[in-house]
């Protein structure tokens, strides 16, 4: 990727930044009448090898989750997460999903996980923790009885001050 | 236009706005805001989003939605303003919603909706114009995906003259106001009111001006995006 001397380097939403017929649009870009333009403030990056334009911001609150996107956040409550990360990356919106139901709810309030989004029918976002997957799961827990530090121990977790035990789906990288 | 031919209170040439100030991303707990001081008005404005939509019937499955609320708190006024959300304040919430839509691209988000709230710290006229420059810098600084910037900046008629920038005494003793808001770069007319009589040249005359007054304003609002994120005045300048 190269940027060229004559184009701009630092863009803010509607800056005019190349043709239809000289690149193709990518992120944080948008067309109007065959003219590329900014949609985001950033920096540009012209890729000369692949013939597209993209901006890249400190900011981008523009992902949303998608169907088998894995996203981290906290659950407030049985059924709903706060969605802190969508694929890894920061997500800025106060978005939520819906836990969807199992027999028996491998996690707690107030438990960091990670889950996958199965579904955004009926614009509600519905994620799962999979079993099969080792990446799914608690990252970050305490002990719902008195919300002390809790130790990975065989398929759950324990308290280690008042020692009860919980059966979890742990992440892989559990952090305790 | 020179300074010589004008009897305006402030002193002011017709063609001159007053003293503007933008700066972005004053507000740590929102996605994104800013602050203008434009002449006296003080105001500030937080964006939030995107975010689920509350109450669920009020999504739209292709888009966003933008909420909107523009309020002014109760020392703002020169007499106590109740702080209870009044019907004027109601308008324009409407009329700046209105006025930003255009410029954000809400098919990016379905289902969600886009905050922005206004609160007016001190007002001293043409606040919806200062409130909509603010809520446009607070939106790209929030990283929301926009066709442009939306500028804004009054123009009106006092003592028989078409001038730039009304404020709050021209506003009472001048014989029309007239808001506008466009987007920058299509010239497209977001906001376009109208208080008053104007003959058809003085309204030829007050658009160009506001146009005028437009253009000086996108670019502080670019400079306020630059300093914060660049930490450069001039970092769009180049060609």
């Amino acid at each position: 990727m190269e940027n060229s001397n004559k184009r701009k380097e630092r863009v803010i939403p509607g800056d005019e930044l190349a043709v239809i017929e000289e690149y193709e649009s990518g992120k944080g870009t948008h067309t109007i009448d065959g003219q590329i333009h900014s949609s985001v403030f950033g920096k540009t990056k012209f890729d000369n090898k692949n013939k597209s334009v993209e901006v890249k911001g400190p900011r981008s609150t523009s992902e949303l989750p998608q169907v088998n996107d894995q996203v981290e956040g906290v659950l407030e409550n049985d059924k709903t997460l706060r969605i802190k990360k969508i694929n890894g990356k920061i997500s800025f919106g106060s978005l939520v999903g819906l836990m969807a139901k199992t027999k028996m709810p491998n996690w707690g309030t107030n438990d960091y996980i990670r889950a996958t989004v199965v579904s955004l029918t009926n614009g509600i976002t519905h994620i799962v923790v999979k079993n099969d997957n080792d990446d799914d799961g608690v990252i970050r827990s305490t002990c719902n009885m008195c919300a002390d530090r809790v130790v990975k121990v065989q398929k759950g977790v324990k308290c280690v001050s008042c020692g009860f035990f919980k059966y979890k789906k742990l992440a892989a990288d559990f952090q305790g | 236009m020179s300074k010589n031919n004008i009897e305006r209170i402030s002193g002011r040439a017709p063609d001159e706005l007053r003293n503007v100030s933008i700066k972005a991303g004053v507000i740590k707990n929102a996605d994104g805001s800013a602050l203008i001081e434009f002449g006296k008005n003080k105001i500030m404005a937080a964006v939030f989003g995107p975010k689920e939509v509350h109450p669920k019937h009020m999504m739209v499955s292709d888009r966003a939605i933008i909420k909107c609320r523009y309020h002014m708190m109760p020392f703002s006024t020169d007499t106590r303003k109740r702080p209870n959300i009044s019907r004027r304040e109601i308008e324009i919430s409407k009329v700046i919603r209105e006025a930003l839509q255009p410029a954000i691209i809400m098919e990016d988000y379905p289902r969600t909706a886009i905050e922005i709230y206004i609160e007016i710290l001190q007002s001293d006229g043409g606040s919806r114009c200062a409130a909509i420059n603010a809520a446009s810098t607070a939106l790209a600084d929030a990283g929301i995906n926009m066709r442009d910037l939306v500028a804004a900046c009054a123009a009106g008629k006092v003592n028989g003259q078409v001038v730039l920038d009304v404020d709050d005494t021209e506003d009472k003793t001048g014989e029309a106001d007239m808001p506008i808001a466009l987007l920058p770069n299509t010239g497209l007319i977001t906001l376009f009111q109208l208080d008053g009589n104007l003959s058809k040249e003085e309204f030829d005359k007050a658009l160009e001006l506001g146009k005028t007054g437009c253009d000086k304003l996108y670019k502080l609002q670019r400079d306020a995006l630059s300093e914060k994120y660049f930490n450069d005045k001039n970092g769009n300048k180049e060609e």
